[in-house]
C-alpha cells in the first residue's frame, strides 16, 4: 500500500514537471506579451 | 464581503482546521505527523531539489543580463535606506525563530552527532547544519518568491496576489482563473498556518522566560494561555487602527533587541572563542552549502533518515509555507531596486547575519563543553527553555531573559499584524487597503488556529502542522517562478 502511494505521489511530481515545461515552451498570444 | 467567495472559502477551511484542533488537538497533531511522514519520504528529494534550484535560479538571475531590470519604472528610487530595508526583511523573514532556535538548534543538533562522532567535529557539523537550515536556500526560497510577485507588481502593474503572475503570462482564461483561484486560497491557507504556527512558538518562548525571570516551576498551559490572552490583546488594537508606521517601529525596536542581546553575549562571553566558530563556519558553510542542498542520505540508517526528515525537510517546508509571506512583504518595500540589487540583498545580508547570530548563540553552548553540561532531556523534551538556560549561566542574566521575552513578545505582535494584513489583502482580490472588518476577521482566525497549536502543546507538533500546510505550496512557487522566467524572455534588458 505505503509502495503504490509512494509510486503515485513521485508519477505525480513527474507529471507536474512535464507540465512546467511544456508551459515554459509554449507560445504565448501575442497580446500577453510586454515591454 | 460575504459575496466573496475566496474570502468565504478560506475562511471555512481555517476555521475547520481550528475547530478540529481545537475539538481533537491530538488527532489533529498525529494526522499531520502520519501525513508528513508519508508525503515527505515520497518527496523529500523533490522538496530539496525545488530549494536547490530556486537557490542556483537566484543566483543565475543576479548575475545575468537581467539582474540590470529594474522593479518599477526607470524613474522610481528605493523607498527605504538599504540598512531598513534590510533590517525589514530580516525581522520579517526570521523574526521569533531566530530566538527560538537560536541556541537550541545548534545543541540538538550536537547531541545527536556526538553519538557517532567525535565532539569536536560533531560541534562544527553541528553549526553547519544550522547555518545550512537558515542560510542561502531559506532565503532564495523567500527570495525568488517575493522577486516574482514583486516583478509582476512593479512591473506589469498586476495586483500583489499569488495568482497574478500565471493570469498576465497566460491571458485572462478560464483555466487560469480556476487555478488563480486555487493558488491565492492554498496560499491563504499556508500563511495562515504558518503564523498561527509561530504565534504558538512565541507563546512557548515567551511562557519559558517568565517561568524563569519569576522562578515560577513546572509552569503549564494556564500560564501559556496567560501570555496568549495578553497577546491576542495587544494585537487587537494596531489591527483596529491603521498603524503602519508605530508598527514598523515596534519591528525595529524587536530587532534592535535581538541585536544588542547578540553583541551582550558576544562581548560578555568568550569573544574570541566566538569568532574562531564564526569564521571556521564561514569556511565550512561556504565550502560544502551547494553539496548539502542535494543531500538527502539515502543510504544511510533509519535514524539519520529520521533525523533530517524531522529537521532539514520541515524546516525547508516551513520557509516554502512563509514564502507568500514574506515574499509579498519583501516585494512591497523593494519598488525601485534591481534584480541583482534585490536577490543579492536578500541572500547575502541575512544568511551573514545568520552565522554571526548561530554562531554566537551556539558557540555559547558549545564553549567549555557546555552542551554536555546541560540536561539533554529539557534540551530534547523543551527545547525552547535552551536559550534561557544558557542565558542564566551568564552576568545579568535577569536583564537578559526580560530582553528576549520582550523581542519575543514584539515579534510575535507584529508578524501577526503583518499577517492579517496580507491574509486580508489576498482575501479581497489585491486591495492594498482591505477593510477593518476582513483585517479583524483573520485577526481572529490567527489568534483561534494559534490556540489549537499552543493546546498541542510541543513545538514537534506545531511544525509538522506547518509542513503539512506547505506540501502543495511547493509546486506553486515552481509554477510562479516559471511564470517569471517566461515573462523574462520578452524583456529588453537596459
Amino acid at each position: 500500500m505505503n509502495n503504490l502511494i509512494d509510486t503515485l505521489l513521485n508519477v505525480g511530481i513527474f507529471v507536474f514537471i512535464g507540465l512546467m515545461l511544456w508551459l515554459y515552451f509554449k507560445a504565448v498570444p501575442e497580446k500577453n506579451k510586454d515591454s | 464581503m460575504f459575496r466573496n467567495p475566496l474570502l468565504l472559502t478560506a475562511l471555512s477551511l481555517t476555521a475547520a482546521v481550528s475547530v478540529w484542533g481545537l475539538i481533537d488537538t491530538q488527532g489533529l497533531a498525529e494526522f499531520a505527523a502520519g501525513m508528513v511522514t508519508v508525503t515527505l519520504k515520497s518527496r523529500g528529494w523533490f522538496v530539496m531539489l525545488t530549494a536547490s534550484m530556486m537557490l542556483i535560479v537566484s543566483i543565475w538571475l543576479a548575475l545575468s543580463r537581467f539582474g540590470r531590470i529594474k522593479l518599477g519604472r526607470s524613474e522610481d528610487e528605493p523607498e527605504f535606506s538599504t540598512f531598513s530595508w534590510l533590517a525589514m526583511m530580516f525581522a520579517a523573514g526570521m523574526g521569533v525563530g531566530l530566538l527560538f532556535y537560536g541556541a537550541a538548534e545548534p545543541i540538538s543538533h550536537f547531541l545527536f552527532l556526538n553519538q557517532g562522532m567525535p565532539a569536536q567535529d560533531a560541534a562544527s557539523q553541528a553549526l553547519f547544519l544550522t547555518y545550512f537550515h537558515w542560510g542561502l536556500h531559506a532565503w532564495a526560497i523567500y527570495g525568488l518568491t517575493g522577486l516574482v510577485i514583486a516583478y509582476f507588481m512593479f512591473r506589469r502593474q498586476a495586483p500583489p496576489l499569488i495568482s497574478s503572475p500565471v493570469r498576465i503570462v497566460f491571458g485572462d482564461k478560464p483555466w487560469t482563473r480556476t487555478i488563480g483561484w486555487i493558488m491565492d486560497l492554498l496560499a491563504i491557507y499556508a500563511i495562515a498556518i504558518g503564523l498561527a504556527g509561530s504565534i504558538a512558538l512565541g507563546v512557548f518562548q515567551v511562557q519559558d522566560g517568565v517561568a524563569a525571570l519569576f522562578n515560577i516551576q513546572g509552569a503549564g498551559l494556564g500560564l501559556g494561555l496567560t501570555i496568549f490572552a495578553v497577546l491576542c490583546l495587544a494585537y487587537t488594537l494596531p489591527l483596529l487602527v491603521d498603524l503602519s508606521k508605530g508598527m514598523g517601529a515596534l519591528s525595529n525596536t524587536a530587532i534592535l533587541i535581538a541585536i544588542s542581546l547578540m553583541l551582550f553575549v558576544l562581548l560578555v562571553g568568550p569573544t574570541h572563542f566566538f569568532m574562531r566558530g564564526i569564521v571556521e563556519g564561514f569556511g565550512n558553510y561556504f565550502t560544502h552549502v551547494l553539496s548539502q542542498g542535494f543531500q538527502t542520505y539515502p543510504f544511510h540508517q533509519e535514524a539519520v533518515d529520521n533525523y533530517f526528515t524531522d529537521w532539514t525537510l520541515n524546516y525547508m517546508l516551513w520557509w516554502l509555507a512563509w514564502a507568500p509571506f514574506v515574499g509579498v512583504f519583501i516585494a512591497r518595500i523593494s519598488k525601485g531596486r534591481t534584480i541583482r540589487e534585490f536577490l543579492l540583498g536578500v541572500l547575502l545580508a541575512p544568511t551573514v547575519f545568520s552565522i554571526f547570530w548561530f554562531g554566537i548563540f551556539g558557540g555559547m553552548g558549545f564553549y567549555q563543553g557546555a552542551a554536555n553540561l546541560l540536561d539533554k532531556t529539557v534540551v530534547q523534551t523543551n527545547i525552547n527553555s535552551t536559550t534561557f538556560l544558557l542565558l542564566e549561566t551568564m552576568p545579568l542574566s535577569r536583564l537578559t531573559i526580560a530582553a528576549t521575552v520582550l523581542a519575543a513578545f514584539l515579534f510575535i505582535v507584529t508578524s501577526v499584524v503583518s499577517a492579517a494584513y496580507v491574509l486580508a489583502m489576498f482575501s479581497t482580490g489585491g486591495d492594498q487597503n482591505p477593510p477593518v472588518k476582513v483585517k479583524l476577521m483573520w485577526g481572529v482566525i490567527l489568534g483561534a488556529l494559534g490556540l489549537v497549536m499552543i493546546l498541542s502543546g510541543s513545538a514537534e507538533a506545531v511544525r509538522q502542522i506547518i509542513a503539512l500546510s506547505a506540501n502543495p505550496f511547493v509546486f506553486i512557487i515552481i509554477f510562479i517562478i516559471m511564470c517569471l522566467l517566461k515573462a523574462l524572455k520578452n524583456e529588453r534588458t537596459p
